[in-house]
């Protein structure tokens, strides 16, 4: 029952990052935070989106591109907190992100469907778009509900073999590599900024 | 002229600029949603109305939450009866150069300052007032960076309504209202500090939790990792690969080195 409160929770706050508001409700550390509360890991969530957000800074949604989905990789990490090693949730939800990305493009082409639905609402002087709208989060609220379930419950499958220490030991030691990659990659896109603008 | 209520409606109608986002239009069908409701005032007129519809369904793509500055200016040249190419180039230009400032504004800059500030006020908490408790920590730690940038962007958006309305029909309408290569500047600058700050409060964490001298060879992994994240990273990032490079290379050296722990 609360995983699949999670999950709700989770796929109605993904709505802000594309579809609705764009509050930042959805970046990974508040989504982590929040859903950690709820699933009993408060500070494993808060640190596990923390890192997953520092990743994920490295892109900009610029121009229409799409980029790892944090609240994805949040969604992920917190699901499986509890089942496997806090480090190995961590590095999933990371790549779970990243391929929700495709995903998420596949639904922007999917969207095409939508102009042809326009079309023929003008042509019969329908001019109201809100049900197109709402439609349209429908989808996006679906696909991310069962994306996440689908991910989550391959890796609560394997959670046994998942569970062993040399994975501990390499997911503990790759976390703390990841972390310094970000530091690194924040650091100097910055100094460049400012040199830039100087 | 347009009253706080329509005002009003616009403004919590754009926060769904981009529920419809598509890759043969981007937002057409999310501005045909805000503006539909203003078109019907205009335009009682059903064959005008469907004629007006017909002209706003078309590409249209910019930033957001600087996306009012552009709706503003041209529902007044709507509304003042402008010519309709004229309001389509001052669209198309608007759009564009909004885009492009809102962008390096709250995605590549501002997005990463509230996430500095959550560590940030975080370890602050963390260490200086433990006694109330991780959860209030973690939620003060996500919430108030939240906030204020919530209430910021919010700011932009109704701000960005009435400029645009106000000066309707300009080119450079907005455009000169706020100091944006300041604030660009100042925000690249505010970033670039909290990274060094993070750098510095995470090797000390680090060095003070991991870093100790039971098992000589875990020290050796643990000294020897932030060197290989930290030159993965440069080495990636001078071919311009994405962050995920030099994260597998992560990985694979921690596959390696942990059947030695």
């Amino acid at each position: 029952m609360k995983t699949l409160f999670v999950i709700v929770l989770g796929s109605l706050i993904n709505l802000d990052n594309v579809s609705a508001f764009q509050f930042l409700i959805s970046r990974p550390s508040f989504v982590a935070t929040i859903l950690g509360y709820i699933a009993g890991y408060p500070l494993e969530g808060f640190l596990i989106g923390l890192l997953l957000e520092l990743v994920i800074l490295d892109f900009s949604p610029i121009g229409g591109t799409t980029i790892p989905n944090g609240t994805a990789s949040a969604v992920v990490s917190v699901l499986l907190l509890g089942r496997i090693n806090p480090y190995l949730c961590f590095i999933i939800g990371l790549f779970a992100g990243e391929l929700y990305s495709y995903i998420e493009k596949y639904l922007r082409i999917f969207r095409n469907l939508f102009n042809r639905l326009v079309e023929r609402q003008i042509s019969s002087y329908d001019f109201n778009f809100g049900k197109l709208v709402i439609l349209s989060m429908l989808c996006d609220f679906i696909v991310f509900a069962i994306y996440s379930y689908v991910v989550y419950f391959v890796f609560v499958s394997f959670s046994g073999f998942l569970n062993s220490n040399y994975l501990l030991n390499v997911s503990r030691v790759a976390t703390l590599g990841i972390l310094f990659v970000t530091l690194t990659s924040l650091y100097f896109k910055f100094k460049n900024q400012v040199r830039k603008n100087a | 002229m347009l009253e706080l209520k329509d005002r009003l409606i616009l403004f919590f109608k754009s926060f769904f600029l981009q529920s419809v986002f598509n890759y043969e239009k981007f937002q057409n069908i999310g501005l045909l949603f805000i503006i539909s409701g203003f078109a019907k005032k205009i335009h009682p007129d059903r064959e005008e109305l469907k004629k007006f519809i017909e002209r706003y369904n078309e590409i249209f793509n910019t930033q957001p939450y600087m996306a009012a500055f552009v709706i503003g200016n041209i529902i007044r040249m709507e509304y003042d009866k402008r010519n309709e190419k004229d309001i389509e180039n001052i669209k198309q230009s608007l759009a564009c150069a909004y885009a492009s400032i809102g962008d390096r504004i709250f995605w590549s800059r501002l997005r990463v300052v509230v996430a500095q500030f959550t560590f940030i006020i975080f370890i602050i908490l963390y260490f200086c007032c433990y006694n109330f408790g991780v959860a209030e920590i973690t939620f003060v730690s996500v919430f108030v960076p939240t906030l204020f940038y919530a209430i910021y962007t919010l700011y932009i958006r109704y701000v960005g309504f009435l400029y645009g309305w106000n000066c309707g029909g300009e080119k450079n309408c907005g455009l000169d209202k706020f100091n944006w290569n300041r604030i660009i500047r100042m925000s690249s600058r505010a970033a670039f500090f909290l990274s060094v700050v993070m750098f510095l409060l995470v090797i000390f964490l680090y060095g003070f939790y991991y870093i100790t001298s039971e098992k000589m060879i875990e020290n050796l992994i643990y000294i020897t990792i932030p060197f290989i994240g930290f030159f993965a990273q440069r080495y990636f990032r001078k071919d311009r690969k994405n962050i995920f490079y030099p994260v597998i290379t992560v990985i694979v050296f921690s596959f390696v080195v942990c059947i030695f722990i």
